[in-house]
């Protein structure tokens, strides 16, 4: 166990390596150096995890203290490592799904000029990933909080000559440091009213969690919501999530790695970590119940009317992580957990297999221009579908468990009430019927994709411009996914299925055992205050995966049994599909009220302020230049005009030296 | 002896010459006489006083000005020279280069 900090030194070597002698190595190496340091990474996890189960439970929790980070008076921040079952949970998910996607991004970015800087960003952005789930106080994990928001923002400007790329990474990058100070505030408070920044005591001096017990409701209320600010930002909650959507501007693998797998669940692992704190906070535990709420149907929405398929599971990532806002509002903090790990099986399945089908299509990512796909490339047409049926909740995939779970939760918990299950369960539904759509539009119907068109056009295609020219003027062949391409479909494929097993009520209780350590009540239908009253777990597990079906069923008669109809309802309902196509007009709102009011503010000031400024400091150059102008009149450049002012100047000296002599 | 006064006279006058020279005078050669005539009046000053005042301070100090006068002189007749051969000219007028 205390060889856990070798996870954070494998992908800085990764990194290192790629940034320091990239330049030099083989044209693939920078993917397989930055792969076998995951591999590495993903190897002591495995390790480190196995060492922490063979502890008994009430030790699973150690804190790895690598060295005093910060010794100031009054303040100690140790670099520390918390190793419990949550964070070995998601260091597992972290560097095994990251050693999947890195595998894949060998592939994918097989062509592309940028592999060097993109394999080192990726593996940048895994150090603060690791960072962010193993630190054991608030200090750290925000450094890593905000490394995973700056790797996100040079990942996503991949393609930085593309205007929506770069302006997606500022994006980003301003709607997260809005979290980050958020979250700043609330550790400021926090330090304020406990006197350190530590999750658990050490020795005799407590943590912040031990402390929580006897703090004001409204001290409380306001450090969680002002935690809760950097969860949204991160997670892309509602208000904060328009940067999620953007950010598919990056490579197809940064979106599978980091806005579906791992950094924007960095909320959900914040509110799970800190639950001893939101326990004790009620009012903002309702605002997470309803965020999450708002976020998981909104978004579900969003998703049936993109015609961008990454974009799609964009938001259907937003509408996920909402689900897991709402478990986490609800109690039911090892049912979001849950859902967490199996979202990033099959999350990052999905992306990898659009990645699949966009690669194979020269970088098109337009729905309406793909079509047909399920011969041209079979592989992410079954990758597709084994994600699409696990999100849609079907069973045995591992979705039908994890949300079920959540939406069990919904209903019956102490929090929940029937308004929440129901949403839960039509997003269910939403969620179904809007991957499927995808699902059908792009692997099934006559092929509607022109490569020749394609070509470079659509963004997040792997090639640069430099590198297009290199292709022959014939090439306009399907690129059919390579085996490192391949390898992790089958293996995520595999996860998708089987990763809703580790906790079948009734069944098995792995999961539930493996987080006991960390909560108080894992899962809230075995909390004493949910299990009273209430429809069985398996009632509503029917009526879930009934409602999926019904998604899925609805999807296949508008998208393929009867392609017309669907064309038809857009057209009768104009105003509402108008509406997600704008999506509820929030980006419209954010840029009239941030970006243009700001620049208006920006251009008057120049136009203002800026003059003003100008013009006084042209008037003092002004008047010394007008000055001297008056006083060169003087300097005539005859001898005798100097000596006549000497010999004037001598008889005035003289003059007051006697007049002075005279008066006194 | 001649009173006093009439040193003084003679010294005034001899100055004020001096003077005038500098300031109506173009050729630099003329002014640097009028110059040394200046100097010179105060010399007569200076000796004047000593032997009134039967101390020998006056003529060294009248001594010390006659040696700062012929450096002055070599000082001012190089760069005379030196303006000659740039410009052909020791026109004072034709020096000004610095005007404003």
């Amino acid at each position: 166990m205390d060889l856990v900090w070798l996870t954070l030194l494998f992908p800085l070597l990764g990194f290192a390596v790629n940034a320091l002698l990239g330049g030099r190595l083989p044209r693939r190496a920078p993917g397989i150096v930055a792969s076998l340091a995951m591999l590495a990474a993903f190897a002591v996890a495995i390790y480190v995890t196995a060492d922490l189960l063979a502890l008994p439970h009430e030790q699973q929790g150690r804190d790895v203290i690598l060295y005093n980070w910060v010794p100031v008076a009054g303040l100690t921040v140790p670099l520390g490592l918390w190793v419990d079952p949550l964070s070995a949970l998601m260091l597992l998910i972290v560097t095994g799904v990251g050693f999947l996607i890195f595998v894949y991004a060998t592939g994918y970015m097989a062509d592309d000029e940028g592999q060097r800087r993109f394999f080192a960003n990726m593996s940048i952005f895994v150090l603060a990933m690791l960072v962010l789930v193993l630190a054991d106080n608030f200090m750290l994990l925000l450094v890593g909080w905000g490394g995973v928001g700056f790797a996100s923002y040079a990942l996503i400007a991949h393609y930085f000559w593309r205007p929506e790329a770069a302006g997606a990474a500022v994006k980003a990058f301003v709607v997260n440091t809005l979290g980050d100070v958020g979250m700043m505030l609330g550790m400021f408070l926090m330090f304020r009213e406990f006197g350190t920044l530590q999750y658990f005591g050490r020795g005799t001096a407590p943590g912040v969690f031990d402390q929580v017990a006897g703090t004001g409701v409204g001290t409380l209320a306001a450090i969680t919501l002002l935690l809760l600010v950097g969860a949204v930002a991160k997670s892309g909650q509602f208000p904060l999530h328009v940067w999620l959507p953007d950010a598919m501007a990056g490579p197809t693998p940064v979106s599978a790695l980091i806005h579906a797998a791992t950094m924007v669940t960095a909320g959900v692992y914040l509110l799970a970590r800190a639950w001893p704190l939101y326990e004790a906070a009620p009012f903002t535990l309702g605002v997470i119940i309803w965020l999450g709420a708002i976020t998981m149907v909104g978004a579900a929405l969003l998703g049936v009317a993109q015609s961008n398929i990454k974009r799609v599971l964009a938001y259907s990532t937003i509408s996920q992580l909402g689900y897991m806002f709402l478990a986490a509002g609800v109690g039911a903090y090892g049912a979001a957990v849950f859902h967490l790990m199996t979202h990033a099986f099959f999350k990052a399945l999905l992306f990898l297999a659009a990645g699949v089908a966009i690669h194979a299509l020269h970088g098109e990512e337009e729905l309406p221009r793909m079509g047909g796909l399920r011969r041209v490339v079979p592989s992410a047409w079954l990758a597709f579908g084994v994600g699409g049926l696990a999100i849609a909740g079907i069973p045995p995939f591992s979705g039908f468990f994890s949300k079920d779970e959540i939406i069990w939760s919904a209903f019956f918990s102490a929090r929940g009430n029937a308004l929440l299950g129901l949403l839960a369960l039509l997003t269910g539904g939403l969620t179904a019927f809007y991957v499927f759509r995808a699902f059908f539009l792009a692997f099934y119907g006559a092929a509607r994709y022109n490569l020749h068109a394609a070509e470079g056009a659509a963004p997040g295609h792997g090639h640069e411009p430099a590198q297009e020219h290199d292709d022959q003027p014939g090439d306009h062949a399907i690129h059919a996914p390579s085996f490192e391409m391949k390898l992790p479909l089958a293996v995520l494929g595999v996860l998708a299925v089987v990763g809703g097993w580790a906790l079948i009520p009734g069944l098995t209780t792995l999961f539930e055992e493996y987080l006991e350590p960390v909560f108080a009540f894992p899962f809230a239908y075995a909390s004493p205050v949910g299990h009273a009253g209430g429809a069985s777990y398996w009632t509503v597990a029917v009526v879930a995966a009934l409602t999926g079906l019904a998604g899925i069923g609805l999807a296949y008669v508008l998208y393929v049994a009867r392609p017309a109809l669907a064309t038809g309802l857009a057209t009768r309902f104009a105003g509402a599909h108008r509406l997600l196509d704008r999506r509820y007009y929030i980006d419209a709102f954010y840029d009239l009220a941030f970006v243009r009011s700001f620049r208006a503010l920006a251009r008057a000031l120049s136009d203002g302020f800026d003059r003003l400024l100008d013009d006084l400091v042209d008037g003092v150059a002004a008047i010394f230049r007008e000055a001297s102008e008056a006083l060169r009149e003087v300097q005539t450049g005859y001898v005798r005009n100097y000596a006549l002012m000497i010999l004037g100047g001598t008889v005035l000296i003289f003059a007051f030296v006697v007049f002075r002599g005279l008066v006194q | 002896m001649a009173p006093l006064a009439y040193y003084f006279i003679l010294s005034a006058i001899l100055f004020t010459t001096g003077v005038i020279g500098v300031l109506i005078r173009k050729n630099p050669l003329i002014m640097f006489m009028s110059i040394e005539l200046m100097l010179n009046s105060a010399n007569l000053s200076f000796a004047s006083f000593a032997r009134y005042r039967n101390g020998l301070d006056g003529q060294v100090i009248a001594f010390f000005i006659m040696t700062v006068a012929a450096a002055e002189v070599v000082v001012g007749l190089a760069i005379i020279v030196s303006i000659f051969r740039t410009r052909a000219s020791v026109d004072v007028d034709d020096v000004n280069t610095l005007k404003g």
